[in-house]
């Protein structure tokens, strides 16, 4: 074989085989689901996970994937996304956990389709509830990737990601209230005029607020709450936060607490000769309860 | 057969090269003293023994029978005259089979090359996160503005919300946002995280969940984003679409749709 035709057929070679090399995750077939195959056979006691979100007729099927600690992961073959609560009668799959104590939301789902190529990343977060409320505090923090041929990598990252109450707030924030959510909120409702007004009147010109923090109505009874926080009388003295109610048409006077007492337990407003009782409690919400309307 | 004794003398003392050379040789109609082609190739062929069959190999023949007594056997010189000189070439020559497999060799270095530079343009692809480095463009701003509005993704650029467009796709625009860990109440006690939207004329999508910023960095994020049915009729449209979308650490996003397949209630 001639030199120079040598030549030519190394090039060409070359040129088609780069050609090939950077276009294979293009052309190239999709993997076998290896993955899926986890869903073949009967699950074990241990493979089986529940949603409390989600219809069990929607879950097709379950397999723990992996343990990490007390938690364990799961893959879950469903009709619904897991995190969107989207209806997908095809199949999506999703990854969700359980841990004692603790509350997990699923990943968001891929469908089968997309699994085959990309396989699923995903964050698997988790709050307490020990009030049955979560406390949108992550206490835990998982990243999952699953990969089409099976391989699966959780990662506990809640040591590395997840900022602690000193670290998101200053201690200025936090002495302004602003690490209690329905404080921080009043940044963002801003102030309604009429109510700053009479707040101002009967206590003080607000720093923060007045700002609506909820409404509640049932049982004849129809409540409007707003949040204020004060300064206090001089720089080193504590701010107070103010309870106002609209009860049914008539607005009441505030009603005023330290600001650490707010953190604690919230300020309870009650309207005795109404069997009334409103709250506004930083974990437990804002609300009213008419269990003594009546009975007095 | 010929019919000249001289000749025919002449044919027999010719050696077979020669033979074949007028036999089979180019632009020689006439050669050799008067040997015609024809001639030459008659005593060709009366030389040469017609084809025998090789005789069946018996059980326990050992490897040196052909070579040592038969006359057509493998490795006999006759049979090697055969396989060289009179018949036609095979298409697998040396040449060719030295020349195939220098092709393969280069395809297949080629192809590893190629996926090597492919895996290394991957692993050198910008950040994805770069995409907020620049400033936003109308769209971006206006896109802002409309998710403020319609309480779409996150909106309002006064809370330092980020957003930019990643792709589009069935007139569906995908855009991305960063979403600051002060935004919102309480705040993201994950730090700073990336979200994803899509926004099409007429059409609201469901979002998959954001993640942390740290987590983005270290694997992208992927999921779906489906059309929302707004028809408020049962049974549900049947041709909601829903985007798949795979975005990061590094390069850009890949966006595929698909049209759901809704079953009949």
């Amino acid at each position: 074989m001639r030199r120079r035709t040598l030549f030519a057929v190394i090039a060409a070679g070359l040129t088609v085989g780069v050609m090939l090399g950077v276009t294979s995750e293009r052309w190239a077939p999709p993997t076998a689901p290896a993955a899926l195959s986890i869903f073949d056979g009967e699950p074990t006691d241990e493979d089986r996970w529940t949603s409390t979100n989600v219809a069990a007729n929607s879950i097709l099927a379950t397999r723990r994937i992996a343990t990490l600690g007390d938690t364990e992961v799961f893959a879950v073959r469903s009709t619904v996304d897991l995190w969107s609560g989207m209806t997908h009668p095809e199949g999506v799959l999703c990854v969700s956990a359980r841990s004692p104590q603790l509350m997990f939301f699923s990943t968001g789902c891929v469908s089968e389709t997309v699994f085959r190529e990309y396989g699923l990343r995903g964050v698997l977060a988790a709050y307490g509830q020990p009030s049955g409320l979560p406390t949108w505090r992550t206490e835990r923090l998982i990243s999952v990737v699953w990969s089409p041929a099976g391989e699966v990598t959780v990662t506990d990252l809640t040591d590395e990601v997840v900022l602690s109450p000193e670290e998101l707030y200053s201690d200025e924030e936090r002495a302004a209230g602003l690490d209690i959510p329905f404080i921080d909120t009043l940044r963002f409702t801003g102030a309604d005029p009429d109510i700053s007004r009479f707040v101002a009147e009967s206590v003080s010109l607000a720093e923060l607020g007045p700002g609506e923090i909820g409404r509640s109505s049932g049982s004849g009874v129809t409540t409007t709450s707003y949040l204020s926080v004060h300064a206090g009388a001089t720089a080193d003295a504590e701010r107070s936060v103010c309870l106002t109610v609209r009860f049914n048409d008539e607005l009441l006077p505030p009603v005023c607490d330290s600001l650490a007492t707010f953190r604690e337990s919230g300020i309870t407003l009650q309207l005795v000769d109404e069997g009334v009782t409103v709250f506004a409690r930083p974990r437990e919400g804002v609300g009213f309860d008419v269990s003594a309307r009546g009975t007095g | 057969m010929s019919e000249n004794p001289a000749a025919s003398d002449e044919l027999s003392a010719l050696a077979d090269g020669e033979l074949r050379r007028i036999a089979y040789g180019r632009g020689h109609a006439d050669a050799a003293g008067g040997v015609t082609r024809e001639a030459a190739a008659e005593e060709l062929a009366r030389r040469t023994p017609p084809p025998v069959a090789p005789p069946p190999a018996a059980p326990h023949s050992s490897s040196s029978a052909g070579s040592a007594g038969s006359p057509i056997g493998p490795g006999s010189s006759i049979d090697d005259e055969l396989a060289d000189d009179e018949l036609p070439p095979p298409f697998w020559t040396r040449a060719r089979l030295v020349g195939a497999a220098v092709l393969v060799a280069s395809i297949a270095v080629g192809a590893a090359v190629g996926v090597g530079v492919d895996r290394v343009a991957d692993a050198l692809a910008p950040e994805s996160l770069t995409v907020f480095d620049r400033p936003p463009s109308e769209i971006e701003i206006a896109a802002l503005d409309g998710a403020d509005q319609f309480g779409l993704g996150f909106g309002s650029a006064a809370a330092g919300i980020e957003l930019r467009h990643l792709a589009t796709v069935d007139e569906v625009d995908v855009f991305a946002q960063l979403v600051p860990a002060d935004y919102g109440t309480p705040r993201s006690d994950v730090g700073d995280q990336v979200c994803l939207l899509a926004m099409a004329p007429d059409a609201s999508f469901v979002s998959p969940p954001c993640v942390p910023r740290a987590v983005f960095e270290r694997q992208g994020i992927g999921g779906q984003l489906s059309e929302m049915d707004t028809s408020g009729t049962y049974p549900l449209a049947d041709n909601l679409r829903s985007l798949s979308i795979v975005w990061g650490p590094r390069g850009g996003a890949e966006v595929a749709l698909s049209v759901a397949e809704r079953s009949a209630p």
